[in-house]
């Protein structure tokens, strides 16, 4: 009798926690399921559909849709540029941040102001981002091109947004110009931990500027230049808000990267078929970053 | 004898003059926009820019926030200006509620995923996690026919249960990190004085991290104010029409005309908010960005 109740009692005791751990994230977890998981199974499901408000017949099509994705040299066009996108914008922000978070780590007067001051691009909308800097580079009354002609580096004003080539290199600019504090905040929460009787060590042992940066800071900062990479590495690949902004895709279709060819499809063409199809594109190339990520992190964790 | 001094001089100036270039161009568009806002459609269109305005004018804010009209404005123009204040209230009411509701069951969430033993504890964890990286694209396809089919299209309700959705996984990946930094002892503590575990939750350990919560608050607060891709497919009028996408419109229903001055003006009362709050809660901001990524 006594034994049997006390055999029971702890059993009991971890179902009841059972059952309070699943209520607990009951809520959370119907949330994601039915707004994440399941768009997500149903758009691989549309992937494989004939499915536009401009055909009447909706109708199972297998793989067609990718094929013709494949096929389409605008889609092909939009994947490069989009590698583009995300090369350059990483190179570009990530020498950026680094290099003003290394100046932000000195002691100087002034420093927590700096410090704030350097964070206000990211707090901008981004959409607000994008219509600022459309006003800036306005071709005809600018502020780009009146500065540029003002300090005689311009002789004519340009039509920044004008060629394809140009424009996206502007888009990754303004966008670069709104990110770079991210980097810059991440970057200095990382060199904070490191220890400066480290770098007071090497200082002593004769080591230079430059050698105590390549052989000290470079690499006690790589767990966080991976996290930052990879988070930055998914949110540049499905880039849209900025292009809309600014470009719409254009000029020619010059900065139509793939987030914003799935937008078209979808929304301007009522294509929900091929919209979903380029969008499922997207998604499995961040899938395989997000487990390149979440490996990275719990490698990391271990670490610890 | 004196070279090491100068040289330490001339690093001195160039350092000075790094941390004001880098000042100078964090603060040179915002500011640009501020003063655009305040100069008048005239002087907008001067060759070179007018960089102080001769006659500044806060015609615009006036414009946005009382819906006066001021010389020069078009009937439509005068509607988007209208349009602005209702967007303010509908952005008031998602982002805030959106938070709340973010911050209770995230909170709830992550206890339950750090705190208590049951099966399938990673895999949720993980999975909880991976959501954090669906493209929006991904979504926005299916969840734009269900919410057609539910009614729940141009409603501030469905928007906000997106945004719900998305900040969820932001809020529980915040939160795990705190709650595996406080030590067992503390709650245990608090068990065999007579606490429930969801007692010992509320009394013991959201205290100790409120930090986290704050981080977690902000993170969420400015994504949910800010986001534009799906405010610009799921809200159509009014009824639930964002910030954002009333911005974005500024610019678009005015075709090739385009009111540069409205839209700065409007873009610097939406940024107010975010920068004010950015700004304030910056120190709990590095938290909440690094506070769950790697664990210092």
């Amino acid at each position: 009798m006594t034994q049997a109740s006390k055999l029971h009692t702890p059993r009991r005791r971890i179902n009841r926690q059972w059952l309070f751990a699943y209520a607990l994230l009951a809520p959370t977890l119907l949330l994601i399921f039915i707004f994440n998981v399941w768009p997500l199974v149903y758009s691989a499901y549309l992937s494989l559909q004939q499915y536009s408000l401009l055909f009447p017949i909706r109708r199972f099509v297998g793989l067609e849709n990718y094929r013709f994705l494949f096929e389409d040299p605008e889609f092909i066009a939009a994947l490069g540029r989009t590698l583009y996108f995300v090369v350059v914008s990483l190179a570009l922000e990530t020498t950026i941040g680094l290099a003003v978070a290394l100046v932000l780590n000195e002691r100087f007067f002034g420093r927590g102001l700096v410090r704030t001051i350097v964070l206000l691009p990211w707090a901008i909308p981004t959409i607000v981002n994008g219509v600022l800097w459309r006003w800036i580079y306005q071709p005809n009354f600018g502020a780009l091109n009146g500065l540029l002609w003002q300090l005689g580096i311009i002789d004519e004003y340009v039509h920044w947004l004008g060629e394809p080539w140009r424009a996206m290199n502007m888009v990754i600019l303004a966008d670069a110009w709104h990110m770079i504090p991210f980097y810059t905040l991440m970057f200095l929460a990382g060199l904070q931990g490191i220890p400066d009787s480290l770098h007071e060590a090497a200082r002593v042992d004769g080591a230079g500027w430059f050698r105590r940066f390549w052989h000290i800071t470079l690499p006690l900062l790589r767990p966080i230049l991976l996290v930052i990479l990879v988070i930055r590495t998914i949110e540049t690949f499905r880039v849209f808000d900025i292009i809309y902004a600014l470009t719409r895709g254009g000029p020619g279709g010059g900065t139509t990267v793939v987030g914003y060819y799935a937008y078209e499809q979808a929304f301007s063409f009522a294509d929900f078929g091929m919209g979903s199809a380029a969008s499922m594109v997207i998604t499995l190339s961040v899938l395989v970053l997000a487990v390149l990520y979440v490996k990275l992190l719990y490698r990391d964790e271990l670490l610890h | 004898m004196r070279w090491p001094r100068m040289r330490r001089m001339l690093q001195r100036i160039l350092f000075g003059l790094t941390v004001v270039a880098i000042v100078v161009i964090s603060l040179a568009p915002f500011v640009w926009q501020v003063i655009s806002s305040i100069t008048t459609d005239r002087e907008l269109l001067a060759r070179p820019p007018h960089w102080l305005p001769e006659e500044p004018t806060l015609d615009r804010y006036r414009a946005l926030i009382l819906g006066e009209a001021y010389p020069g404005i078009s009937p439509a123009l005068l509607r988007s200006a209208a349009n602005f204040r209702g967007a303010f209230v509908n952005s008031l009411t998602v982002a805030p509620l959106t938070m709340l509701a973010s911050l209770v069951l995230g909170t709830l969430a992550a206890y339950a995923l750090t705190r208590l033993r049951f099966p399938g504890r990673q895999g949720l964890f993980f999975g909880i996690l991976a959501a954090r990286m669906l493209p929006p694209i991904s979504l926005v396809i299916p969840l734009y026919l269900a919410m057609r089919a539910l009614g729940l299209m141009d409603t501030r309700l469905g928007l906000g249960l997106v945004y719900l959705s998305l900040t969820l996984p932001l809020v529980v990946w915040i939160m795990s990190a705190y709650f595996r930094s406080i030590p067992w002892e503390i709650e245990e503590a608090a068990m065999i004085d007579g606490c429930s575990p969801l007692g010992a939750l509320v009394r013991v350990i959201l205290p100790l991290s409120a930090p986290g919560l704050v981080a977690a608050g902000v993170v969420t607060l400015l994504f949910a104010w800010n986001e534009f891709f799906f405010s610009l497919i799921f809200t159509q009028t009014l009824a639930s029409k964002t910030l954002p996408k009333a911005i974005s419109e500024f610019s678009t229903e005015l075709g090739a005309g385009l009111d540069y001055g409205l839209v700065t003006a409007g873009g610097v009362l939406t940024s107010l908010p975010p920068i004010a709050i950015a700004l304030f809660f910056q120190r709990y901001l590095v938290r909440g960005l690094v506070g769950g990524a790697t664990k210092g």
